[in-house]
């Protein structure tokens, strides 16, 4: 059943093991590689070995950084006693892009989804409440997604830090800017009135 | 495209592709479908709160060429109270986790949509010890529904006497062992009198009862345990969250 030459089913064998990748995209990628040339397979081959090499976790808040500390740690004009909590460093990337926010993030590397076997045990949890310990963070801002996953790691969070005498937050969630109203969920409609505001 | 109307609890969804995703749906008639929501994961989406696990609606589906394909979804119940405490969302998890794994598509068991709508229901407004209660009753409830229904009065081998204090349960056979049979019996579980008594109590409850019989904890937890490992014998496939919430109430 030999469709490719073993180089071709190599390359293709890798690329679907990617995420969101399926065979078809797979093939598209590899002749899209094997068209182009030399030069281009090598700019594309060093970017994945250098991103590999030169990125690694923040030993502060789990984002990805170039050394020890991220961008945002070691900046000393970030305030440090707001703390923002996500799910994932594009998580980070996405709050970064409202320019709202200035204090310390905390990367979970994931979200509390028991039937995926993934617990609190699995996120890093453990290590956010190690950091509270340690810094003098008077708000956590809870910004995990608004769904299941995201909701129940909020409470399980939550439930751990309130006691320690620091506030807790939570994103508000409801109508996206630009959306109509009939069209949204009773959930996302019931919150957006929940958090209503005086204007 | 024909489409169709579903009325279906949503158990689980997997993210496909850049915003897409995958939703498992018990439906009315307790076969399982597997529905794609196309931009469910972007924000504004017209699926919103309607896909999320626990809910209850009525889906419009068409087929597709290897799933079917959600094209409206309406809510009955979101279930709301159970995303908005972490013990009641746990218990919720293992409800989903096990019917997930026990609907099988295009084979009907209508009492197991019942059976999962009456237990979310129950769950929104219970606390503490009701909670596992009420997720025991459930497990044993849905492994009767799934063929598995444990027998406690008789030998389920031989159909000989049992003796009342403790007994090994046999997960093969789904029931206490007369002394003749547990001799060579291999998969057995301890079962203590108390866990019997309540295991037969939950069973012969409706889910609306289960908190009104007020179990001790102690004797939950062995129910609990006990079957943990019947469905974990049964089950093809590995109940993670029922692994989790074993480790969370120290079982
Ligand atoms: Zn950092
Ligand atoms: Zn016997």
């Amino acid at each position: 059943m030999a469709f490719y030459a073993p180089p071709i089913a190599r390359l293709l064998e890798e690329l679907e093991r990617l995420p969101g990748i399926g065979p078809k995209s797979a093939q598209r990628l590899a002749y899209h590689i094997l068209r182009g040339d030399t030069e281009a397979a090598a700019r594309l081959a060093d970017a994945i070995v250098e991103v590999k090499r030169a990125i690694r976790f923040c030993e502060r808040c789990f984002n990805f950084a170039e050394s020890e500390l991220c961008e945002m740690c070691a900046d000393p004009t970030r305030d440090a006693t707001t703390m923002c909590v996500v799910e994932e460093p594009r998580d980070v990337v996405a709050v970064e892009r409202t320019g709202e926010f200035r204090g310390t993030y905390h990367v979970l590397q994931g979200a509390i989804s028991p039937i995926d076997g993934i617990g609190p045990e699995q996120l890093r949890v453990r290590e956010l409440i190690d950091r509270l310990g340690r810094e003098s963070v008077s708000e956590v801002i809870l910004a995990t997604d608004p769904d299941i996953e995201g909701e129940t790691t909020a409470l399980y969070i939550a439930r751990l830090v309130k006691p320690l005498g620091i506030r807790v937050t939570r994103i508000a969630s409801g109508l996206p800017v630009g959306g109509d109203l009939e069209y949204a969920d009773e959930v996302t409609l019931g919150r957006a009135l929940e958090a209503r505001r005086e204007m | 495209m024909p489409s169709y109307r579903v009325r279906a609890l949503a158990l689980k969804k997997t993210k496909l592709g850049e915003s897409d995703l995958i939703v498992t749906l018990l439906a009315e008639d307790g076969c399982q479908v597997r529905a794609v929501a196309k931009g469910a994961r972007k924000p504004g989406s017209r699926f919103g709160a309607r896909v999320e696990p626990y809910t209850v609606g009525d889906f419009m589906l068409s087929t597709g060429r290897t799933l079917e394909v959600i094209t409206d979804a309406q809510t009955a119940e979101s279930h709301q109270h159970i995303r908005e405490d972490y013990d009641r969302a746990q218990a919720a998890s293992v409800v989903a986790d096990v019917l997930d794994k026990i609907s099988v598509e295009c084979q009907t068991e209508e009492r197991l949509f019942g059976l999962a709508v009456a237990t979310l229901g129950a769950l929104q407004a219970a606390d503490g010890d009701d909670l596992l209660a009420l997720t025991v009753a459930f497990l044993v409830k849905a492994m009767a529904m799934h063929g598995y229904r444990p027998q406690f009065d008789a030998c389920p081998v031989c159909g000989g006497p049992v003796h009342a204090d403790e007994e090994r349960f046999s997960l093969e056979a789904g029931g206490p062992l007369c002394e003749g049979c547990e001799a060579g019996a291999a998969e057995t579980a301890r079962m203590s009198p108390g866990a019997r008594n309540a295991l037969v109590a939950l069973l012969g409850a409706t889910m609306a009862e289960v908190p009104g019989l007020g179990v001790p904890r102690p004797v939950l937890l062995d129910a609990f345990g006990l079957m943990r490992a019947f469905v974990g014998y049964h089950l093809p496939a590995r109940c993670r969250a029922l692994d989790l919430y074993a480790a969370a109430v120290g079982r």
